[in-house]
């Protein structure tokens, strides 16, 4: 018993100075991280960091710096700052338009062999350099500018939808075969940075965009959403009759907008004719109306009949330009693909031969509106 | 006490010969009261030592014994004079250890033997509120450090003959009464007996206090763990008498040992009883996260602050480490120091008179932490942390495992230190091990868990609703498993009007 | 940690029959195993063993089990060291991290066989919670990649069997500490609950991980099964990957131990070592090696080698031994006959 006492000593001094211990305050931990390939074979990063001087009230720093690999890149920019560079808490990866068109595998790459790297960081695109966007003058954003634009994405989406894409989710869908990853991307407007759109990425490689206010049809088809505002834009003309007509309202247009709350959406996308690559996609959509801009009598059933109708048309086109658009770029972000796959059975399909039946599939959109609830007021 | 050895056949003598043999004896000591006279023309000696023995009760003996007009011999003495028991001692070395514990002794010249009555006279404290362990419902009285008082409370509270009360002694030279108390009818005769035997065995010169005879008799002296409980409050001793365990009172202890201990018997207070049961056993379990929590959490502030601080969430990383940035010492010297304070405040709060000791408690808590901080010493956050372990570790029912686990925590601090997470778990794999590697009494340590026990196991983390408390812990094989029969209990809610 | 790539490499998505596959098989084992050990009223395998071959075949044959486990013990350090290694420290050297497995190992092997049996009791409990952490990952899950099911053929489904057995080894300790089992009637239960248990753990990581990850990305992932957690956060704690990688130690450290324990048995039944010294030699070497080896391919040579020596000894080898145990029972039988 003593011995084992007196070995646990001996174990306990032979421990001392062991590793390199990181203390937190000895750390500049990397919040966020820009990428761009500014020259061939040159990449710069910018990186936000926070760092904990007791002489300064200042906790966050940007740092940039050059070299021929990211981690290259990282020691360049440490010269810069007077704290060690750690990168177990990135919330944020930027690439900047021009290196994602150009791939980003390679920078993904790294951040996925080290262990230390968490994985559920987010990837984002930045409209112009991402250096661009993490140097925003600070004064309009009261926060770390990493931090912003981690809660941007993270509050535009509830569990894990667009836009939060995770280092996980973007790898995840990069090598399933038959679905191409999505990205956000950031623009800047008014020296704020700003959610501006769905960058459709063909493999590594972004290929176009789709713009922000498709976001929540592209979640819709995807996985079943919940309780988001949906904007549609329907014509007047089939309510003209059901119209209140009081002397103050004026018809101003041809368009009624409205925005209603999306209480549940539900899709299922089936492989009609293997052939002839048809596809089926049925959406049934529960709302909840929030506001309409014209007035219109709701005490009709048949209002609400028409009203679920212009709805379903109107999100069936949205649709078929999504995909229209998919389909000249070529990327399968509704992961078309991968139920294409699970048909093929045998013959295995390969990322290649997606690529070449893709442009040619046709999906039938069946969308199913229901109105539940209309406000207050009739 | 082990003197000159005095001769065999040391009486008959004459009355000054005793005197003088016993003033020998007593050099130097001028407690002895020794007066002679003459009575019916025989000489008597009655000696004693003033301050042991009750003096009215002598002064009775004395006129019982001069007011008689006859003769007396030891024979009449000890038939006739109807006061306490009388005793005849001829060994000189007895009478000396009898007159030091309050014995009266007559001696009539050229008898055989001195006669002798015990009419001690000791001084002890009143029965007081328990201190250390001190309850909110419950009986409130503490052991005293007397034995016959000790024995009266729980005579009084198990009246059945089948409370066995053994008595043995021990030490050899300063020897010392010990009673082992156990129900006949419920204890295990094995524990019963390897109590017995290590009592028994016990060959020391003498035992200073039942703390100290828990730790003769302990199952291993190295171990970091009690492994015998130690209380001072009469209701828990007879409550886990009554649950089958063995007792042990020593003479001139107000602490009571039982045996065998569990380190979940240590998590354990009466006062879960006397609660309902939903907060009885939302206290328990309290008390258990508290204990873990106070090992665990400063070790783990150091080994996250120091190396993992991937593991905290950005928001609060950010709040750590600006209170961190201006601490000029690493998280492991930082914690050490901090705890080391808190230490040097409960030790000073405990020696200290009871309201001295409220204000160090002000002092060193909220003055010090202030400046600490303020100097840049500390952080906040380890100041929070700190204090929150030495809370948690206060709310241990049982002192002796209270203190275990101020000890535990520095090693696991120095650990954690050094290496971080790996270093922490370690050292809670070791200490797991460890209490695998206990006894109590030949019981393992983590009973019910280890061997699992699963009647026992809920019994042990929740205060069982009381109709359901029917049993006792099956894994001590106690002679009556079943406290009342459970279908009667509930039989009584249901009665018939 | 890493089963579910091996198993999904061989496999692809119906790596979950293998699996089952596998239980069966261990089922049988474990039955031929008891039918074996009831032959005998209160004997290990080394004895049984030079009881039916003689005493030098037989003391060969524990020799090679000595061997057998003696890599293993070996492996389990690498495999353990190297995850820390990866997903925790750097820096630290394999020699510090060895030597506290070696001295927890040995104090616990040093309190007998019932502390042994202690700790493969209570670190099979403690690390329980994890489980729950897994909901996030299987939040994630895309159950597309589980189809088309069936899609495996046989061959591939039975080699996904094999890759299996590195995971669930183990079991087959019950050739050596039956005779200290006190309830023997309950065994075979409590093997068949055990083995099924393992298996399941097994399963359940590789069918998350299979929904978790992309195929391609999944033949690429070392640790799956760590991987799995790295994106669980809560408003508290993140990054719990770093507490499932030193939770893990609980989960190796009963291997260890009965490794550790069966070994020194051996080498007093067959050479006479008192454990006492045999411990702490073995203890040493070990750390030494693991010290020593440091490479990935070493790593995965030696865990491989081991795997494949595990089918033959553990999964092939019992039956060959029962068919013995027989033979020998027959010839035995007939030989009392004619005596008589």
């Amino acid at each position: 018993m003593l011995k084992h006492f007196v070995l646990f000593g001996l174990l306990l001094s032979t421990l001392t100075g062991c590793i390199a211990a990181q203390e937190v305050e000895s750390l500049g931990i990397i919040n966020a991280r820009g990428v761009d390939e500014i020259d061939e074979n040159v990449i710069e990063t910018t990186l936000i960091l926070f760092q904990f001087d007791s002489q300064s009230d200042q906790i966050t720093k940007k740092v940039s710096g050059q070299g021929a690999t990211v981690k290259s890149a990282l020691n360049d920019a440490n010269r810069e700052s007077n704290f060690k560079l750690a990168p177990g808490k990135i919330e944020l990866e930027i690439y900047g338009k021009e290196t994602a068109e150009g791939g980003i595998f390679n920078y993904l790459d790294t951040l996925n062999r080290d262990a230390t790297i968490p994985d559920n960081l987010n990837i984002a695109i930045s409209d112009t350099t991402a250096k661009a966007l993490l140097s925003l003058n600070k004064e309009d954003v009261a926060m770390n500018l990493g931090q912003y634009l981690h809660r941007i994405i993270a509050e535009s989406s509830s569990d894990h939808l667009f836009p939060r894409v995770t280092l996980q989710d973007f790898i995840s869908h990069l090598y399933d075969v038959g679905k191409d990853p999505v990205l956000p991307i950031f623009e800047i407007h008014d020296n704020l940075p700003k959610l501006s759109a769905i960058g459709l990425m063909q493999d590594d490689k972004l290929m176009g965009s789709l713009p922000s206010s498709d976001i929540n049809l592209f979640n819709m088809h995807m996985e079943t959403v919940k309780k988001v505002i949906l904007n549609l834009d329907i014509p007047v003309q089939p309510f003209e009759k059901y119209l209140e007509k009081e002397d103050f309202i004026r018809i101003d247009s041809d368009v009624l907008h409205t925005s209603s709350n999306l209480i549940k959406s539900r899709s299922k996308t089936t492989l009609m004719d293997k052939d002839a690559l048809k596809f089926k996609t049925k959406l049934s959509v529960k709302l909840d109306l929030l506001e309409l801009s014209e007035k219109i009598l709701l005490t009709d059933k048949q209002v609400i009949d028409i009203l679920e109708k212009e709805f379903e048309k109107n999100i069936i086109s949205r649709y078929e330009t999504i995909l229209a658009k998919m389909q000249e770029l070529n990327t399968d972000a509704f992961g078309y693909g991968t139920i294409y796959r699970i048909h093929a059975k045998k013959n295995k399909l390969s990322a290649a031969e997606w690529r070449k039946l893709f442009p040619n599939i046709q999906v039938d959109f069946q969308i199913d509106v229901e109105i539940i609830q209309h406000g207050s007021i009739m | 006490m082990r003197r000159r050895k005095v001769k065999q056949g040391f009486f008959p003598t004459t009355i000054n010969q005793l005197k003088e043999t016993l003033e020998k004896q007593f050099e130097n000591n001028s407690d002895l009261m020794f007066s002679s006279f003459t009575h019916q023309g025989k000489k008597l000696a009655v000696f004693y030592i003033p301050y042991q023995i009750e003096s009215n009760k002598l002064e009775k003996l004395l006129k019982t014994l001069l007011s008689e007009e006859k003769e007396w011999t030891s024979e009449t003495l000890l038939n006739e004079i109807p006061l306490g028991s009388g005793k005849k001692t001829s060994d000189l070395q007895q009478i000396l250890t009898k007159l030091i514990v309050g014995e009266i002794f007559i001696y009539i010249e050229n008898e055989n033997e001195a006669i002798s009555y015990q009419e001690e006279s000791r001084e002890k404290r009143n029965l007081e509120k328990a201190e250390t362990e001190s309850l909110v419902l419950g009986p409130k009285i503490a052991f005293t450090e007397s034995l016959e008082t000790n024995l009266n409370i729980i005579r009084w509270e198990i009246r059945s003959p089948d409370l066995v009360l053994e008595e043995l002694t021990i030490g050899k030279d300063l020897p010392c009464k010990v009673r082992m108390i156990y129900l006949k009818t419920v204890a295990n005769d094995q524990d019963i007996q390897t109590m017995r035997q290590r009592l028994q065995d016990l060959d020391v010169d003498m035992v200073e206090d039942a703390a100290v005879l828990a730790q003769y008799i302990e199952d291993s002296e190295t171990n970091l763990f009690p492994q015998l409980e130690t209380t001072e409050l009469p209701d828990r001793f007879i409550f886990e008498i009554n649950e089958g365990k063995v007792g042990v009172l020593v003479e001139n202890s107000p602490t009571g040992i039982l045996a065998p201990a569990t380190i979940f018997s240590f998590l354990k207070s009466t006062e879960d009883l006397y609660m309902r049961w939903q907060t009885g056993s939302f206290l328990r379990l309290l008390r258990m996260i508290a204990i873990f929590l106070s090992i665990i959490i400063t070790p783990l502030y150091v080994a996250i602050v120091s190396f993992h601080y991937g593991i905290i969430p950005t928001q609060l990383l950010v709040s750590i480490g600006k209170s961190r940035a201006a601490v000029p010492f690493p998280p492991l010297v930082e914690a050490l120091l901090l705890e080391f304070l808190i230490e040097l405040l409960r030790e000073a709060g405990a020696r200290l008179p009871t309201k001295v000791g409220q204000t160090m408690g002000i002092v060193g808590g909220i003055v010090i932490g202030q400046a600490a901080v303020d100097a840049g010493l500390t952080s906040n956050i380890l100041i929070i942390v700190v204090a929150m372990s030495a809370l948690a570790s206060f709310t241990a029912p049982s002192y002796l495992l209270g203190t275990t686990v101020r000890l535990v925590r520095f090693p696991l601090i120095l650990l954690s230190g050094f290496l971080g997470f790996y270093g922490l778990m370690f050292g809670l794999c070791l200490l797991i091990i460890h209490m695998l590697r206990t006894k109590s009494l030949g019981h393992s340590y983590l009973i019910p868990v280890y061997p699992l026990n699963i009647s026992d196991f809920l019994g042990v983390f929740i205060r069982l609703p009381i109709r359901y408390n029917y049993k006792r812990m099956e894994s001590y094989h106690p002679k009556k498993l079943f406290r009342f029969p459970k279908k009667e209990a509930l039989g009584k809610k249901h009665m018939k009007k | 940690m890493g089963v579910p790539r091996f198993i999904f490499k061989v496999a692809h998505q119906d790596a979950w029959i293998s699996i089952l596959v596998t239980l069966v098989w261990m089922l049988l084992v474990i039955q031929v195993m008891l039918m074996i050990l009831k032959q005998y009223k209160n004997a290990d395998l080394y004895g049984i063993q030079v009881d039916l071959f003689g005493k030098w075949i037989g003391k060969l044959l524990g020799t090679v089990y000595i061997f057998f486990y003696f890599v293993s013990l070996v492996t389990v350090y690498l495999n353990y060291i190297e995850v820390v290694h990866v997903f925790l420290y750097p820096t630290l050297s394999p020699f510090v991290m060895a030597i506290l497995l070696a001295f927890l190992a040995l104090y616990t092997v040093m309190g007998g066989f019932h502390v042994a049996v202690g700790i493969s009791f209570i670190f099979f409990f403690l690390p329980q919670w994890l489980w729950f952490l897994l909901y996030d990952p299987i939040s994630r899950m895309d159950f597309d990649h589980f189809l088309p099911m069936f899609d495996a053929s046989f061959t591939q489904i039975m080699k996904g069997a094999k890759v299996t057995i590195y995971s669930v080894l183990g079991f087959e300790i019950l050739f050596f500490i039956y005779p200290y089992l006190s309830n023997k009637k309950k065994v075979r239960r409590s093997a068949f609950w055990a083995v099924s248990f393992s298996s399941f753990v097994v399963m359940t990581c590789t069918v998350i991980s299979i929904g978790y990850f992309s195929p391609h990305d999944l033949s690429d992932v070392n640790w799956s099964v760590i991987t799995l957690y790295k994106s669980v956060s809560f408003s508290f704690i993140e990054r719990l990957d770093y507490i499932v990688v030193v939770e893990w130690m609980m989960i190796v450290l009963p291997n260890l131990v009965l490794l550790l324990w069966v070994i020194s048995q051996g080498l007093k039944r067959i050479y006479n070592v008192p454990p006492k010294y045999s411990l702490y030699i073995i203890s040493a070497i070990c750390v030494l090696l693991a010290s020593i080896i440091k490479k990935y391919d070493t790593i995965h040579f030696i865990t491989n080698f081991i795997a494949k020596f595990g089918f033959w000894l553990v999964f092939i080898y019992p039956f060959f031994l029962l068919l013995f145990v027989w033979i020998k029972k027959l010839l035995f039988r007939k030989e009392s006959s004619q005596n008589a």
